[in-house]
């Protein structure tokens, strides 16, 4: 028999087993194991923390994804948004699944194109880009969804010097019964810029209107949105046909798919109450097709969806750096991840799992962060058992935003590895040193020396 | 072309194809040599080319169809009529004046008899040419100024007369000649429907026969055959009897039910076999009955026959049976055989209603024909059809939910466009494992197509009907959702064909018009019956690809192939009378005609130079599905006739109504494809493959390249040298 685990002594107040309004006690299962392979393996050979990612959810996720619209729809294509993970294991995992590449910069287009992907796979949304990156984007056939007239009149003056013809889409903004209403980006439906640019695309005649784009807002709790938003992007493509007998090829309803994370001040958990990917695919589904296009004539579907396809597929193995007790005398414990880290630990509440085995018994916690800085927590209030120093925990639903919006601060990033079907552990980002910051700064050399 | 030229062109065509239509044929040489044999009388020979320019150009004048005219179809009536006036009466001034008037009533004839017989799909054969002859035979005898011929009856006079010494030599010969009776009654015989019952006639046309088509010869011999059999049986000499009109009427008999009208099989060759005595006794029979008249039966029993079995033959439930009705006419035996043979195959998605799935993406078949649940009996041609993930479970979670299941909801489409005929849409859906079997189809929509033509969609999800009775639905739009009611324990959608309009009607076997299987490889059925376990979805077709194909009359490609003394060339999209398109070539008039229908492009036939690089894309495009799925084979069977094998060929030919040997096979491979909305960069590798016995005669492959949406480049690769040709971008 195995040595039972010493458990510090604790007081508790007496618990009647009722549920309490918050919902039952949480008592998730450790996690043990990711895939199949070891937590403590994992610390022992790459350390602690440690960004897990695994292939066999991102697959599943995407197929399941996928196979939601393409049994409601007949042309269905993902585009993956690099922006939510932009590391290429993980974006060729996408692309080997069949995602063309949604980048929002210079810099992610450079990535995607090191990554392989045709670069008239690549979709180049956002509202800052160059003019060298237009031209670039546009001469190697790559989809440029225009943002505002500015870029509108600077592509289109640029198109003047350009062997082939620039393939755009336009974003559009719009009402679609949410709060806020995203109308910082592209051109509202409502107020008839959306018109006015499309007017000035076919006329002008420069640039080769190839798609719709809209993108309605993030993390969005109701399908109902998007089946307004597809409505009033098929309006326009009707409206096009009508007015310049053109066909757009595509329709990009952008992203915004909730993950199974719970936003902060939920009042129940995430996974059980946001929108499943059959809830949007049948609103935008239903829509396109009940909108006035004929069967055979219905443009591509394309979905940038990013955070509902990654989130659960990431993990952070974290572990305890000390436990304390707070002048109300309330717990917190100190662990090795921080915000800087966790971004998305500012509005989610992450799930945290102990990863090895612990007795019946729970306490009200507070997870801080190593970071000596104030704003350093991972979860306010959490049941969790009774953790010793040097024990791990995993922090769940973390695939997205985070390895793209971690921040260098105070400490350096740790290990990112990436768990295959197989089993095997791939290192897929080295921790970084000293050297990789340090390296890049310079110093005046009268201020090379301190003395 | 000039207008001069083409006139003269027309003209040609008419005049020659009005021989060789006699012996159903196209075939120049053949006509030629028959030209020659109609000269043998040189009268006769005149008449007849008097009466054939007659007939065609008042049918030219008179504004007839272009295509019948130049076929010979209005001629070749003429031609015989003239002729036998040639042979009949001494030639005179007023004579060729009755040529040229009978002709004319002849070409009238010709006519009435299209409309007459036309409206039976029957040919006329040559009906006007008897009714004509006879008539003419008849009235001739008042005209005094006509005299009875006697050529035929000092034929050593005449021959001489009009042909010298060298042609009495000639004559004489093959009047000596020591072959046997039946060799030589066979070629007389042949003589014969030229009016020259003569050795060297008949071997001159025996010639022209073997040159137009292997088989039309061996039908000749084997029609003449039964006939000398037959006659020996009954212990007639045939020889002796009338005049060789007796052997005539069998070859063409022959020749017309063997290979010509019907497809040549040894069916074609037993029925040919059985009706040999019939022909006899309408020879014997008809002749009697003539005798009083003093006039010939010619060709009467050939076309009474052969008449009377066409038509029987349209009585025919199913057309498929043995032996198979030429549907489309190519004018040769041959080609009827080898383009017939796997047409049911090519082209049966043109027999049936074009029926696609009735559901957006992969559904897979979880019952189908004869299935071991509930597909019995009247109701076996069903299927059910349910959405599984990629470890084939049906549902997600624990499956408690009829929501858990993923076909749950999903879209059900209508199979092809058809007014709504029928609507259930109240019926509660049930909880995952029970059954409802009071109302066992639970919620149904009844879509009527045509007559006697309905598809049936069961277990739809409560009040997810989006159509109500009456409506016309288009091919692909939603009507409804799948759900779970009825006598349905899981959710799944129940498809079936049937003949009638009512909820329980007994199922049709029919099939879908192209689906593609996905279970591992993606592998494409045309026509077909999606099996159990299949993962089926519909052709999507790829935009880049359906475009490159989609070749509009009037396009022109143009290209060049690199390394060659002759680079450039260019392709024409044309279109003719009857609606078929096709490719020409500028420089060699090469065609190949091809059909194109949204999800499918394929060629049906190909006509000219074989050094052509319209040849080599006729075999590398033979058949191309338009959607793209990686990795997909499709795979056909080119004619014989498509190869330039010599003398295998002529062996083919001899054997194949028994056996077909010369198989070429085409296999296509969808290599890659970069989906891009500018157009798809997509490769296509195909090869056309002839083997024998295990050695590989032929062995071509090919490479298309698309890009733009259009084709961009051909690699041709045959042994070991590669050329290229490339497509200039249209802009």
């Amino acid at each position: 028999m195995e040595k039972k685990r010493y458990e510090r002594p604790h007081l508790v107040k007496l618990d009647t087993g009722m549920p309490s309004k918050a919902g039952l006690r949480g008592d998730s299962p450790a996690t043990t194991r990711i895939d199949g392979v070891q937590v403590k393996e994992l610390i022992a050979k790459f350390g602690s923390p440690l960004f897990v990612m695994s292939e066999q959810t991102i697959r599943s996720t995407y197929q399941k994804a996928f196979k939601a619209f393409s049994t409601r729809y007949p042309k269905v294509q993902f585009a993956w948004s690099y922006k939510t993970n932009y590391l290429p294991a993980v974006c060729n995992v996408f692309h080997q699944e069949g995602s063309w590449a949604e980048v929002v910069s210079g810099f992610e287009y450079d990535k995607a194109l090191a990554n392989g992907i045709d670069p008239g796979k690549i979709i180049f949304n956002g509202p800052g880009k160059s003019a060298e990156e237009l031209k670039k984007a546009a001469e190697n056939g790559s989809l440029i969804h225009i943002d505002h007239l500015d870029e509108l009149y600077l592509l289109t003056d640029l198109a003047g010097e350009m062997k082939r013809k620039p393939l755009v889409a336009i974003r559009v903004n719009m009402d679609t019964g949410i709060y806020p209403m995203w109308d910082r980006f592209g051109f509202n439906y409502e107020n008839g810029q959306a018109w006015d640019a499309l007017n000035k695309i076919m006329l002008a005649g420069k640039l080769e209107l190839v798609g719709l784009h809209t993108h309605i807002g993030t993390f969005i709790m109701s399908a109902t949105p998007y089946a307004v938003a597809a409505s009033k992007l098929a309006d326009l493509a009707l409206g096009l046909q009508q007015k310049f007998n053109h066909n757009i090829r595509y329709i990009d309803m952008g992203g915004g798919f909730a993950s199974k994370n719970t936003l902060k001040g939920s009042y129940l958990p995430g996974a059980d109450t946001n929108p499943s990917f059959d809830d949007y695919a049948e609103a935008i589904t239903t829509a396109l097709v009940n909108s006035g296009f004929k069967p055979e004539s219905l443009p591509l579907l394309i979905l940038e969806t990013g955070r509902a396809l990654i989130d659960e597929a990431g993990y952070i193995i974290t572990s305890v750096i000390a436990n304390k007790r707070l002048s109300t005398g309330r717990r917190a414990t100190v662990i090795d991840a921080g915000v800087n880290l966790l971004f998305t630990s500012f509005w989610y509440e992450h799930p945290v799992t102990p990863a090895q085995g612990f007795s019946q018994y729970r306490e009200e916690n507070t997870l801080y962060g190593p970071l000596c800085m104030n704003i350093d927590c991972v979860r306010d209030s959490i049941n969790l058992p009774l953790l010793n120093k040097g024990d791990s925990l995993v922090i769940h639903y973390t695939g997205a935003y985070n390895l793209t919006q971690w921040m260098q601060f105070i400490t350096l990033r740790p290990n990112v590895v990436m768990i295959d079907r197989e089993g095997n552990t791939h290192l897929i980002r080295e921790s970084e040193s000293v050297n990789v910051i340090s390296g890049l700064e310079k110093t005046p050399d009268y201020l090379k020396h301190v003395k | 072309m000039l207008k001069s030229e083409k006139l003269i062109n027309e003209i040609s065509n008419s005049f020659l194809n009005s021989y060789s239509m006699v012996f159903f044929s196209k075939n120049r040489v053949l006509a030629v040599l028959l030209v020659i044999v109609s000269f043998f009388d040189i009268y006769a020979g005149l008449a007849g080319a008097l009466s054939v320019l007659t007939a065609n150009i008042i049918a030219r004048f008179l504004g007839l169809n272009h295509y019948n005219i130049s076929s010979g179809f209005y001629g070749f009536n003429a031609l015989l009529v003239g002729m036998g006036l040639g042979i009949a009466i001494e030639p005179s001034l007023p004579f060729f004046a009755i040529v040229f008037f009978v002709a004319l009533a002849t070409l009238f004839l010709s006519i009435a008899f299209e409309g007459i017989m036309g409206k039976y799909g029957l040919p006329y054969l040559t009906i006007p040419f008897l009714l004509s002859l006879w008539l003419a035979e008849l009235a001739i005898r008042s005209y005094t100024k006509l005299q009875p011929s006697d050529a035929d009856i000092f034929t050593m006079n005449t021959m001489y007369a009009r042909g010298g010494d060298t042609m009495l030599l000639i004559y004489k010969w093959f009047g000596d000649v020591q072959w046997p009776l039946v060799v030589k009654t066979y070629f007389k015989s042949l003589g014969a429907i030229f009016f020259q019952y003569h050795l060297l006639a008949g071997i001159l046309i025996a010639v022209g026969l073997v040159l137009y088509s292997r088989i039309a010869f061996l039908l000749s011999l084997f029609g003449f055959g039964a006939a000398w059999l037959f006659y020996l049986l009954i212990g007639a000499n045939m020889h002796e009897l009338d005049y060789g009109f007796i052997g005539f009427n069998h070859i063409l008999t022959a020749i017309a039910l063997g290979g010509f009208f019907m497809i040549a099989s040894r069916w074609s060759l037993l029925w040919v076999l059985a009706l040999t005595p019939v022909v006899s006794i309408i020879i014997t029979g008809t002749s009697a009955i003539l005798q009083p008249f003093q006039l010939t039966v010619y060709s009467l029993p050939f076309n009474a026959v052969v008449l009377v079995f066409l038509y029987a033959m349209k009585f025919r439930e199913r057309m498929l049976l043995k032996p198979e009705t030429v549907i489309v006419q190519h004018f040769s035996p041959e080609e009827n055989l080898y383009s017939g043979m796997n047409a049911r195959e090519r082209f049966r998605n043109q027999l049936y209603i074009q029926f696609s799935l009735p559901f957006y993406g992969n559904w897979l078949v979880n019952q189908g024909h004869d299935g071991e649940h509930t597909h019995r009996d009247e109701w076996k041609y069903a299927w059910d059809f349910v959405v599984s993930d990629e470890n084939g479970k049906e549902y997600e979670s624990d499956g408690s939910k009829i929501e858990d299941f993923y076909c749950f909801g999903k879209p059900v489409l209508a199979p092809a466009d058809g007014w709504i005929e029928e609507v259930v849409d109240m019926i509660d859906d049930n909880e995952p494992g029970d059954y409802n079997l009071e109302q066992n189809w639970g919620n149904t929509i009844i879509i009527k197509h045509t007559e006697g033509m309905y598809s049936k969609l069961s277990h739809l999800k409560k009040q997810s009907v989006l159509v109500t009775r009456g409506t016309y639905v288009y091919k692909g739009q939603v009507i409804a959702h799948c759900g779970n009611s009825g006598r349905s324990p899981y959710p799944h959608l129940h498809f079936q064909f049937q003949a009638t309009p009512f909820i329980g009607s007994k199922t049709l076997k029919y099939p879908f018009s192209q689906y593609v299987i996905s279970n591992t490889d993606f592998a494409l059925k045309l026509s077909g019956i999606p099996e159990e376990e299949q993962i089926v979805q519909n052709i999507e077709p790829d935009a880049s690809l359906a475009k490159a194909f989609k070749f509009i009359p009037g396009q022109e490609l143009t290209y060049c192939i690199l390394e060659s003394s002759q680079p450039e060339g260019k392709w024409s999209v044309k279109t003719d009378m009857l609606n078929n398109r096709y490719l020409e070539c500028a420089t060699s008039g090469a065609k190949a005609y091809f059909r194109y229908d949204e999800k499918l492009f394929y060629f049906t036939h190909f006509a000219g130079s074989k050094k052509s690089l319209l040849y080599h894309f006729y075999l590398s495009a033979y058949k191309v599905p338009l959607g793209f799925y990686k990795n997909m084979q499709v795979e056909d069977i080119f004619p014989p006739t498509i190869l330039r094998l010599g003398l295998l060929r002529i062996l083919q030919d001899v054997v194949s109504p028994v056996v077909l040997f010369l198989k070429p096979m085409y296999k296509l491979v969808y290599s890659k494809n970069e989906e891009l909305i500018s157009g798809s960069k997509i490769v296509l590798e195909s090869e056309c493959n002839l083997k024998l016995a295990g050695k590989e005669l032929r062995h071509w492959s090919y490479k298309l390249e698309f890009a733009d949406n259009q084709l961009e480049t051909i690699e041709i690769k045959i042994k070991d040298s590669i050329q290229k040709a490339v497509f200039k971008k249209s802009s």
